[in-house]
């Protein structure tokens, strides 16, 4: 797995760790020390854009997507910083 | 066993009546008696709501984060009063936020030699050595309404317990949002919550003292050419009580403090003293073996 870590601007520490087969994300972890509610669900964010490839812009808006799906709260960190991280990672 | 009660006084409030203690130890009441006691008490609009007030000394990662679990379960389902803990850990050890990666962020080798616990939280958050600290939970049902509903405001509003605490000390502290306590610029506390079958639970740590490079030897920094800056830097952005004070002061002199500064910005609230019951201490230990201490929750990331 390889990993990226981003430091979201007045956010928290994004770490990802992401496998790419043929520009595709075949996993990913979404770590660090930011707060999501409920917590549980991070899963569902990563399940998410598994199959993707990595475009910055299609990963954020699917994961804006699952956000306000689920109705996730999140704090020191967003779609657009996952999805820039994930991009980084791969 | 009953859970939330919503009951009707007179024609002018609904009073969210939480918890029946079945087993009534420790100041439990019956639902009876609780309905007595309103009634007595007439039209007084400042219904006591009793929190628990728990000293559980100094005790494992495992147990700690066990014990913060069984009591959401016991308050949710109303077999216990809400609480307010204070406690320390014992050996020292480094907690992880719930979405941290344990592998990335401590040196678990390092741990195992200095003898350091390591615990995975159910909050979010960053990686934390408790060592010399004074730690608390405040466990509170959603539906008594004690706590804004919103995230941010609900830290600030128990951190305020906190921050007049530390007046004892004559320090003037701030809240600096989402989860940071601060006096003269510095963090001197940090705190995180979770919210999970309707009872909020937030848990911190105050500093009694800090050990910054004691610390750094047991976390892994995503650049180790940078340790010694990074040090450098977080001494300037961290202090104590004890360095704000300049002198040494008791872990239990910090709770007391605490639990004064509590009592004082949760008027409304009744704390009394009380222990864990035989069964609730099994229950987070067993919890603690089979979850807290070790394998898959610990490594779940």
């Amino acid at each position: 797995m390889r990993q990226a870590i981003y430091k979201v601007p007045e956010g928290k520490l994004l770490k990802v760790f992401l496998t790419a087969e043929e520009g595709k994300i075949k996993d990913v972890k979404i770590t660090g020390d930011f707060f999501m509610y409920p917590e549980e669900k991070i899963v569902l964010l990563e399940e998410a854009v598994k199959g993707m490839e990595l475009n910055e812009e299609a990963l954020k808006e699917k994961l804006e997507k699952i956000i306000v799906q689920e109705n996730l709260d999140l704090f020191g960190f967003d779609a657009g910083s996952i999805a820039k991280t994930m991009v980084m990672a791969g | 066993m009953i859970g939330n009660w919503k009951l009707e006084i007179g024609n002018f409030r609904l009073l969210n009546l939480h918890h029946v203690n079945c087993h009534s130890r420790g100041g439990g009441n019956s639902v009876v008696k609780r309905v007595i006691d309103f009634r007595l008490r007439g039209n007084d609009k400042t219904h006591m709501q009793r929190f628990r007030l728990l000293q559980t000394k100094f005790n494992t990662a495992a147990f700690n984060m066990a014990l913060d679990e069984v009591l959401i379960k016991k308050i949710s389902s109303g077999e216990v009063d809400p609480s307010l803990r204070f406690y320390g850990w014992k050996p020292a050890a480094v907690s992880i936020g719930y979405f941290q990666s344990l592998q990335a962020e401590v040196d678990e080798e390092k741990c195992r030699e200095r003898g350091v616990d390591i615990v995975r939280r159910q909050t979010g958050g960053g990686a934390v050595f408790h060592d010399k600290e004074v730690t608390y939970s405040m466990h509170i049902p959603l539906t008594l309404n004690l706590v804004p509903e919103k995230i941010l405001d609900s830290y600030q509003r128990i951190c305020g317990g906190i921050i007049r605490g530390l007046t004892a000390f004559n320090l003037s502290a701030q809240f600096v949002p989402l989860n940071d306590i601060i006096v003269g610029g510095k963090k001197i506390s940090g705190n995180a919550q979770t919210r999970k079958q309707g009872v909020l639970l937030q848990h911190g740590t105050i500093l009694q003292s800090v050990d910054v490079d004691k610390m750094f030897d047991l976390l892994k920094v995503p650049d180790e050419k940078m340790k010694g800056k990074l040090i450098t830097v977080i001494k300037e952005r961290v202090t104590s009580i004890e360095q704000q004070a300049g002198k040494a002061i008791e872990f239990q002199s910090i709770v007391d403090a605490l639990i004064d500064g509590f009592k004082k910005d949760f008027a409304a609230v009744e704390f009394y003293d009380d222990g864990l019951s035989e069964e609730e201490t099994e229950l987070a230990r067993k919890l603690a073996e089979e979850k807290y201490a070790g394998g898959q929750w610990n490594y779940q990331r």
